[in-house]
């Protein structure tokens, strides 16, 4: 029987298969830019289809390698060597292929196709198409990059380019001014809470002497302060991803987008994407009480939360947002908690099926409209005691999250006008009375 | 890449830099400005590959007066950039012998190059007439800061001053990251991008004082190539649309696509977006500064997550929005190729910073630097 080297076709198969999809927007974006003429959607969808397809299929060659069906299974730990090495500076390029990177990235690949199946039809002759499968490709690098990624710092990588493809589907009819305000908003949510991953990556890197994954085993000997503010830091960055409380206002916004990329990010990837960070730095949550309760506190309070608003959402793709964020409130806890292999079941379960409603979401309303609503009669769906009144209240304003937000940034804004006027002021005392501005 | 190939780079990236702004600009070129051209890559080449300071930050201020008497001559431009740029390269070619003020020319040097704040003066009034001009200026900053890392940076005082450039660099990149969120024109909150990426190499200067060197030059090149591109993608804008006010939303992408997503890309490089070399060195300067002052480093996320949003703002208003009746053409091809070349440069350096990093640590080993 012939001998296949599974270690040596997993060390090509991770890299392909994860940079696949990018390469095929590439591709695209550069008949694009040559070129005087646009492709046709037939070529660009076919390219990143058969970039997506050949992903898919090479990570379930991968899982199936993992299970041991070929022989001894290959080592989850794939190492290219150093990124970059200098001196004692090293960003390794580092791959772990273990069972919760190949379960997200087979659900990642899978869900990527999927949308971009129904898409082909979904966004056929709308202006943006091409826009639509380029940022499409760079988001399914991203979700593999944070699925597969053996360092912290090729996470973040992945970290971002789903950041920045969740802003640029959001805005994506951007003709109305207010998708646009909701990309800005989730983007600056996603930008400020992601300085708390870089910070905490480079603490890593001082204490630990490695952003590896692996690495993080060793916190659990670090001092109590260590292992909490690097854990907490962590935290903000995965409250702004998986719009936890206090970050959960861009969330229904972000509903602005086309309905497949609703489904792909807030149904499918984009919000378990924070639940699986807390999943590959469980050593350090289980390191620190602290961050086992804050974890679980933030986790507890944002399912209830978005389980009011939902009930309360008139608008379906809302309340399914809401429905959706209660569930990952609920997976926050439970890792928190140190249930990570029910987390890890929870997060694939939740994901398939909430796709599935957003992608259904239209027919869903077309179908109420035509068959008819059957509405409660009015004075039952009322709320009866002041109590219910009160929380219906506040479900239905989802607690003013974003005036409170506003309240915040509004001051800081008015900090920055007042530095550009000084900054203004210079300029005219250095120029000698001269502003280019004024 | 061996160490020895490290000047062959270097030259190369100054060479785009000095050609490509004469490449995209709509204005003809004539013969007059590809000599001139040639020169200037001459006399970079040349600072480059000289075996002392007084010499390589003496051909800088040829190079700079240069630009100032001749390349600009016909124009609008102002004087006054040049000449302050070249006084202070023809002060830190005279003051090799004493390392405060031979540090400290040469400081001010790379902020008047790079139009860190409170030098982002003079850097305002070339915007102000061309962003072009601007890029052109910034790629000066590759020679420059090659210079810096051979002939300042190894000396006790570039050791001692470290903490106090890295902290003076992290306030200096937060203050215009801060202002870029209000600029109301587009050439604004240009000057604010580049005055932001400023405080990030005077910062990675500081750095390069303990060794830190790759840090440094990663930098300058994501700046050189990043803030080159912009302001070319501005002065693409500006050309099309005259001078563009940031206050409604403009629906400019309609009428030239790849423009908005060449302006988008460099914006996106230069705050980090990973797969470019932009991602490369703030990483690898976060990590340098952190050793140098936490506080610093903090400083330095803030900003760039600051700058990150206010690029995405500005985008939105130039380019998005219900479609702008115009017959303002998208990119020529001439500008493709460029914004092609540039941002495949920004990519492979991002993807493979082996490339130039490790020969680089390995380069200035021999000049007294200890590469970290």
């Amino acid at each position: 029987m012939m001998h296949i080297d599974l270690d040596a076709v997993q060390r090509i198969a991770l890299p392909v298969l994860i940079l696949l999809p990018i390469a095929a927007s590439v591709v695209v974006g550069l008949l694009i830019m040559a070129s005087s003429r646009y492709p046709s959607e037939r070529t660009a969808t076919r390219i990143l289809e058969v970039a997506l397809t050949i992903s898919l299929v090479l990570s379930a060659l991968v899982a199936i390698g993992a299970t041991g069906v070929f022989g001894t299974a290959p080592s989850a730990l794939v190492d290219y060597g150093a990124l970059l090495e200098i001196g004692t500076y090293r960003i390794p390029a580092v791959l772990l292929a273990d069972s919760k990177g190949i379960v997200f990235s087979l659900l990642c690949t899978f869900l990527t196709l999927l949308v971009a199946r129904f898409s082909r039809t979904y966004m056929h002759r709308e202006a943006g198409y091409f826009r639509f499968f380029i940022v499409l490709g760079g988001f399914a690098t991203g979700a593999q990059l944070v699925a597969l990624a053996g360092a912290l710092d090729i996470f973040f990588a992945g970290w971002e380019l789903i950041g920045i493809g969740s802003a640029l589907f959001i805005g994506f009819f951007h003709e109305r001014a207010e998708p646009v305000r909701s990309s800005l908003r989730a983007f600056a949510t996603y930008r400020l809470c992601d300085a708390g991953f870089l910070m905490a990556m480079v603490c890593v890197h001082e204490v630990l002497g490695s952003t590896t994954i692996n690495a993080l085993d060793g916190s659990i000997d670090l001092p109590l302060w260590e292992s909490t503010t690097i854990g907490l830091l962590f935290l903000v960055s995965v409250m702004g991803k998986s719009a936890q409380l206090p970050f959960s206002g861009w969330l229904p916004r972000a509903m602005e987008g086309p309905t497949p990329t609703s489904a792909l990010f807030y149904g499918g990837i984009s919000l378990h994407a924070g639940l699986f960070l807390m999943l590959r730095i469980s050593p350090i949550i289980s390191a620190s009480p602290v961050i086992q309760v804050v974890g679980a506190v933030v986790g507890i309070s944002t399912a209830i939360y978005a389980a009011a608003v939902a009930r309360t959402d008139p608008d379906a793709k809302g309340a399914l947002a809401h429905a959706t964020l209660c569930q990952v409130g609920l997976i926050l806890a439970e890792i928190s908690l140190g249930f990570t292999t029910i987390a890890l079941v929870h997060i694939s379960g939740h994901a398939l099926l909430r796709v599935w409603q957003y992608l259904r979401a239209p027919n869903a309303i077309h179908d109420a409209h035509r068959i008819g609503v059957h509405a409660v009669p009015v004075e039952e769906s009322q709320p009866q005691s002041v109590l219910e009144r009160r929380v219906y209240a506040a479900a239905l304003h989802r607690l003013r999250l974003d005036d409170r937000i506003d309240s915040i940034i509004d001051p800081f804004m008015v900090l920055a006008r007042a530095l550009d006027r000084f900054d203004q002021r210079v300029r005219v005392i250095l120029g000698g009375g001269k502003d280019v501005d004024s | 890449m061996t160490p020895e190939s490290v000047p062959y780079i270097v030259a190369t990236l100054a060479a785009g830099g000095i050609f490509a702004p004469v490449i995209v600009s709509s204005r003809p070129v004539g013969l007059l400005r590809i000599i001139l051209a040639a020169v200037a890559l001459a006399l970079s080449t040349a600072s480059i590959f000289c075996s002392t300071g007084t010499l390589a930050f003496g051909l800088i201020a040829v190079l700079v007066m240069m630009r100032g008497l001749f390349a600009n001559q016909g124009t609008d431009l102002p004087k006054l950039p040049c000449i302050v740029s070249t006084l202070f390269a023809v002060a830190a070619a005279l003051t090799g012998e004493w390392p405060v003020l031979n540090l400290i020319a040469a400081v001010l040097l790379l902020a008047t190059l790079s139009g860190a704040w409170p030098m982002h003066w003079l850097a305002a009034r070339v915007i102000d007439r061309s962003p072009l001009a601007m890029a052109e200026q910034i790629s000066t900053c590759i020679v420059a800061t090659f210079a810096y890392l051979r002939f300042v940076a190894p000396t006790e005082f570039a050791f001692d001053a470290a903490s106090t450039l890295v902290r003076l660099g992290a306030v200096l990149a937060l203050l215009p990251a801060i202002t870029a969120l209000v600029q109301v024109n587009l050439r604004g909150f240009y000057r604010c991008v580049v005055a932001m990426h400023g405080g990030m190499l005077i910062a990675a200067l500081g750095a390069a004082g303990h060794g830190h060197s790759a840090a440094a030059l990663l930098v300058t090149v994501t700046l050189a190539l990043a803030m080159g591109g912009l302001g070319a993608m501005v002065a693409a804008v500006e050309d099309r649309c005259g001078r563009v006010l940031l206050k409604d939303q403009g629906g400019r992408i309609w009428g030239m696509p790849r423009l908005a997503a060449a302006f988008l890309l460099f914006a996106a490089s230069g705050v980090g977006m990973p797969g470019t070399a932009g991602f490369i060195a703030d990483d690898l300067l976060l990590h340098a500064l952190w050793e140098e002052s936490v506080v610093g480093s903090l400083i330095m996320i803030v900003a760039a997550a600051l700058l990150a949003v206010a690029s995405l703002a500005t985008f939105a208003k130039i380019f998005l929005g219900p479609p702008a009746t115009s017959l303002a053409g998208d990119l020529r091809q001439p500008e493709r190729y460029v914004v092609i070349t540039t941002f495949g440069l920004l990519v492979l350096i991002g993807v493979a910073p082996w490339l130039l990093a490790n020969p680089l640590a390995e380069y200035l080993r021999g000049f007294g630097a200890v590469p970290h």
